[in-house]
């Protein structure tokens, strides 16, 4: 240091030398570092936000965290952080956290049409419990629900499945991982046979092409899109293409930019798949050693309730296409069949979407034959001012990057292909073109989606809150995963329900139709976030049911429940994510929740002691279930079983499902967790540790079962930054299905896809399945064909416009968190609408005048932007979601892939007029 | 806590093409400065200083902003006490 330099010059000298060193670029010494640390206490830790899974460090003193820093020790975000992972440290303390149980109330009683009033934990959980037994005595286990999250914690997402699945024997437990990620489960599922990307992270630094398709990584991954623009930087091969359907960041840094039409992304894989084929790129010892040629039906729906019953008058001719449709031009085409002929399809086997089957490999080429490059650009060219010419010789640069055997590639997706009437078949589309190519489970190769949520992977995936999963994978529905399920937990058999429950969007219709009349919401917000919001806003309000919502804020679900839990927050409580590499991570509680706030597997832990076998495990109705040796429409009373495993009819469900021998075996205090509190420890005045005794009765499902997991007292240790599964013998695994690096992998293989769902599957033709028995395609990956479908709703002449919903980066979801935070809400205050400067000027619109944004379901009002982030093409708009005060999902329409059931939050029709 | 600003260290990331553009536009601002600079990826290490968080998250948009910035990341993060700030006032 030279001596005329001031402190402050010294100071930032030396933040200068260490953020070079944090990123690697040379800068002469500055000396010793200043104290930086601040005199705080710092521990390791994981970002709040978004499915990129950020290590983040935590300064804390007097019990508050007062910083965050971006972890340098951590290979996610090598010591970077965005917007939103800086505001970690201020999420917490918004002015109107909620402190206290409050319960709607008139006179001193419950009364759904009451005030909100504080009341005691005592009095919540006894109005809750009289609820429940009311709604379960008249509708049996399928009255009752839990709208759960990729937000949970694995020990919080293990305990509600619990509760549910192996308690209640209901399986109406879903997260809001439904809306985000589910077509990718179904995807990686339908061609794999197991969930979750083969690659991870690591792929960026080794790829030479980066593809983004329907992600907009720079808003919504931005620091897994910072070390995307430095590899485009330091090698001099790579290159960046961004498809998607309005300018974004993303494009900033692009070398190409793919504008294209909503839902033709199913055509332009098709050309690619095509060009690769025709070309002879395919790797043929790649496809013929380890993979199969499949399809499936066509005339699947799209998700929707189909009946009219409920249906406001103006959405029904939306709602009738999920019975027959006429299809398009393009559709036709795209079918193979004759565009000039009139083709009425009933929608037949929308119960049965996921059914698919074996083809040859001749007749996936003749089915990619339509997809000609004159034909799909005409069908996918997204921005009408866009000269032709320039569009096509895009799709060929695209194509040739793809079937280059020189060129590695990594295509990256997020909501755009997930939320998407389409949504598993476009995932299947991007593996198809890599299988094809052999560009899959190798290093710098791969297709691979990016997660939403923080713990959509490690919790709603792995541990499976999904209405048809258990954990590790498996599903209610295979009597040999009950079964070992039921051994784990030890359960009488036939315990568990076999009847898939109803997913996030079903429970709303089931509010709306009476077949579900009390719902428990955890660490979400499912009534900004779903779609049609009117139809459930007004069940939740108006029909026969209550509803308790467990949330740090009172966001927009707490205003229509009758019931709102005070929950710790992030940093006040134990938990480990696994985000979207396969990576999970732990943290420590390093702060206290305030007043009466209680963690959510408190909530779950002390509600089940209101409960005994003989009140759930007795002969319950399930309309539909058929069970040998029990009477068809019941569940089997399995006491006198229970009885024989050594239970009492008079014990709890606390007693039987959490506080076992073997959770009591690991007592707190705890060595790990030396120095630190425990809030659910606290306030059970229990001294054993029940995350970690969740975690480890978790952790059994998936040892052996290519699911495994490290202890979970290796994920905290100080030189450990997450480890990504399956973790044999300590060791990450960062390429699954290759041999290489999998240990998994037969000895001496290649390559082996060895996920071992649906790999019996019939043989048939591109018209349906041929009669006889089913073939194994055990190690195989399936290629798809997959054709262009038209979406649900598309403009016309009286909903001129394309909506597209989405976030923007200084949010996170409905902004129950980050609003609270004054600079990013004061950097994002409200949601716009944003327009194409054409489109505006033909409504008499300009920037900043209010708009109505109407559809079939409902409208909303939102400021005009025309220039800023986004630049939209002509004929559509886009508005985010975070707004509570521009309650977008009003206005959007809740199609669903039929096969994953994820809502379509991209498209639907609306006009747009001035206020 | 008590502050006397802020500094914080950022990482921004730029076609190497343009880091000359970019540095010329970062001197105007007197905010920030530039303290390194890697020709081969593109990749300038920027301090900037403010009072506020609020502040702070402004100057990163702005960043942002500059034509041909790709990235503008936060890496290091620290508040001046009150004596740094009140010595800095002193230095000048």
């Amino acid at each position: 240091m030279k001596n005329d330099l001031s402190r402050r010059d010294f100071v930032k000298t030396s933040v200068a030398a260490a953020t070079a060193a944090a990123v690697g670029v040379p800068m002469a010494a500055a000396g010793p570092l200043p104290d930086l640390e601040m005199g705080l206490a710092w521990e390791k830790s994981v970002c709040r936000f978004c499915g990129v899974g950020c290590g983040v460090v935590v300064g804390t003193r007097d019990d508050q965290v007062i910083a965050v820093k971006g972890d340098p020790e951590n290979s996610v975000n090598r010591g970077l952080l965005c917007a939103k992972g800086y505001a970690n440290a201020y999420i917490m303390y918004g002015a109107d956290r909620l402190h206290q149980p409050l319960l709607r109330m008139k006179d001193g009683r419950f009364d759904k049409a009451g005030e909100f009033t504080p009341v005691s934990w005592d009095r919540a959980f006894d109005e809750m419990e009289h609820q429940f037994k009311r709604v379960h005595g008249e509708l049996g286990p399928t009255g009752v629900g839990i709208m759960g999250s990729g937000q949970y914690t694995i020990p919080e997402g293990y305990a509600a499945v619990k509760l549910m699945k192996a308690g209640w024997r209901s399986n109406n437990i879903d997260p809001n991982a439904r809306h985000c990620m589910a077509s990718a489960v179904a995807g990686f599922m339908q061609v794999f046979g197991i969930d979750e990307p083969s690659g991870c992270y690591d792929d960026i630094e080794l790829t030479d092409t980066v593809v983004t398709w329907g992600a907009n990584m720079a808003e919504m991954h931005p620091m897994l899109w910072s070390r995307v623009v430095e590899r485009r930087l330091a090698h001099k091969k790579a290159k960046i293409i961004n498809l998607t359907t309005f300018r974004n960041r993303t494009s900033d840094a692009a070398d190409t930019e793919i504008i294209f039409k909503p839902q033709t992304d199913l055509a332009i894989w098709n050309y690619i798949a095509r060009e690769i084929v025709n070309r002879g790129a395919v790797d043929t010892d790649f496809v013929d050693n380890h993979c199969v040629f499949a399809t499936g039906p066509t005339d699947i729906g799209y998700g929707m309730r189909g009946a009219a019953d409920f249906a406001f008058a103006a959405e029904k001719d939306t709602q009738a296409r999920e019975r027959v449709i006429v299809l398009t031009r393009d559709e036709a085409i795209a079918q193979g069949l004759d565009p000039d002929e009139e083709h009425k399809v009933e929608q037949k086997a929308s119960g049965g979407a996921g059914a698919h089957w074996l083809i040859t490999f001749d007749e996936f080429k003749s089915a990619l034959e339509p997809y000609t490059l004159d034909f799909v650009a005409e069908l996918s060219k997204g921005d009408p001012d866009e000269d032709i010419a320039d569009f096509k010789a895009k799709l060929v640069q695209l194509a040739d990057y793809y079937a280059d055997p020189d060129r590695k590639m990594v295509s990256f997706w997020t909501m755009g292909f997930n939320q998407h009437t389409r949504g598993t078949w476009v995932n299947e589309q991007a593996y198809m073109t890599h299988l094809l190519t052999g560009k899959q489970a190798k290093p710098g190769n791969g297709a691979f989606s990016l997660t939403g949520q923080p713990s959509a992977c490690g919790t709603a995936r792995e541990v499976g809150t999904f209405a048809h999963r258990l954990p590790a994978d498996m599903v209610v529905a295979s009597p040999a995963h009950r079964k070992l399920s039921e051994e784990l937990w030890e359960l009488p058999n036939q315990t568990l329900n076999p009847k898939v429950g109803s997913h996030i969007t079903k429970m709303m219709r089931d509010l709306e139709d009476g077949s579900m009349k009390w719902l428990w919401v955890q660490v979400t917000n499912p009534f900004q976030s779903t779609a049609n919001a009117n139809h459930w806003l007004t069940a939740a309000r108006e029909n026969d049911n209550f509803i308790v919502v467990s949330d740090i804020y009172p966001t927009y679900s707490c205003k229509v429940a009758d019931l709102i839990l005070p929950c710790a927050a992030h940093y006040e409580k134990w938990g480990l994510y696994g985000n979207s590499e396969r990576r999970t991570q732990g943290w420590r509680q390093v702060v206290s929740p305030p007043g009466e706030a209680r963690s959510d597997v408190w909530q779950i832990l002390e509600f089940s002691k209101r409960f005994t076998l003989a009140e759930v495990w007795g002969r319950q109705p399930v309309a539909g279930v058929a069970i040998d040796g029990a009477e068809a429409g019941f569940l089997p009373d399995v006491l006198a079983d229970a009885e024989e495993l050594g239970y009492r009819t008079d014990q709890s469900l606390y007693e039987v499902l959490f506080e076992t021998e073997a959770a009591k075996a690991y007592a707190w205090p705890d060595p790990v967790g030396a120095d630190h509190g425990n809030c659910t420890v606290e306030a059970a005045r229990i001294n054993w540790f029940p995350e970690k005794a969740l975690f480890e009765d978790y952790r059994r499902f998936g040892v052996d079962h290519a699911h495994d997991l490290a202890p979970f007292d290796i994920y905290y240790r100080d030189d450990v930054r997450g480890l990504r599964w399956p973790v044999i013998d300590g060791k990450e695994t960062r390429w699954r299905f290759n041999g290489e690096y999998d240990p998994y992998v037969t000895k001496g293989a290649d390559f082996e896809f060895y996920g071992p769902a649906l790999k019996a599957i019939p043989q048939g033709t591109r018209s349906g399945p041929a009669g006889g028995g089913k073939v194994s395609v055990a190690g195989k990956a399936k290629i798809f064909f997959r054709p262009y479908a038209a979406p649900a709703e598309s403009p016309d002449a009286d909903w001129d416009l394309w909506l597209c919903t989405g976030r923007v980066l200084e949010h996170w979801h409905s902004g129950s968190m980050t609003r609270r935070v004054p600079e990013l809400d004061s950097a994002a205050p409200r949601a716009q609408v944003f327009m194409n400067p054409a489109d505006a000027a033909a409504r008499g619109l300009a920037r900043n005048d209010v708009a109505v944004i109407e559809s079939r379901r409902g409208e909303v009002r939102a400021v005009v932007e025309t220039a800023g982030r986004n630049t939209m093409p002509k004929g559509m708009v886009y508005v985010p979601w975070f707004d509570e005060g521009v309650p977008i999902n009003k206005v959007t329409l809740d199609a669903t892939c039929p096969i994953s059931k994820e809502i379509d939050f991209k498209k639907c029709a609306v006009r747009v007029r001035k206020a | 806590m008590n502050t006397a600003g802020s500094v914080s260290g950022l990482c921004v990331m730029v076609r190497p093409e343009h880091l000359e553009d970019v540095e010329l536009s970062l001197a105007v601002l007197d905010w920030v400065e530039v303290y390194a600079r890697d020709e081969t990826t593109g990749r300038l290490i920027v301090v900037q200083e403010h009072q506020t968080i609020k502040e702070h998250q402004d100057g990163l948009r702005r960043l942002q902003a500059v034509p041909h910035v790709l990235t503008a990341d936060l890496v290091v993060h620290h508040s001046l006490p009150v004596d740094e700030g009140t010595e800095n006032r002193r230095a000048e």
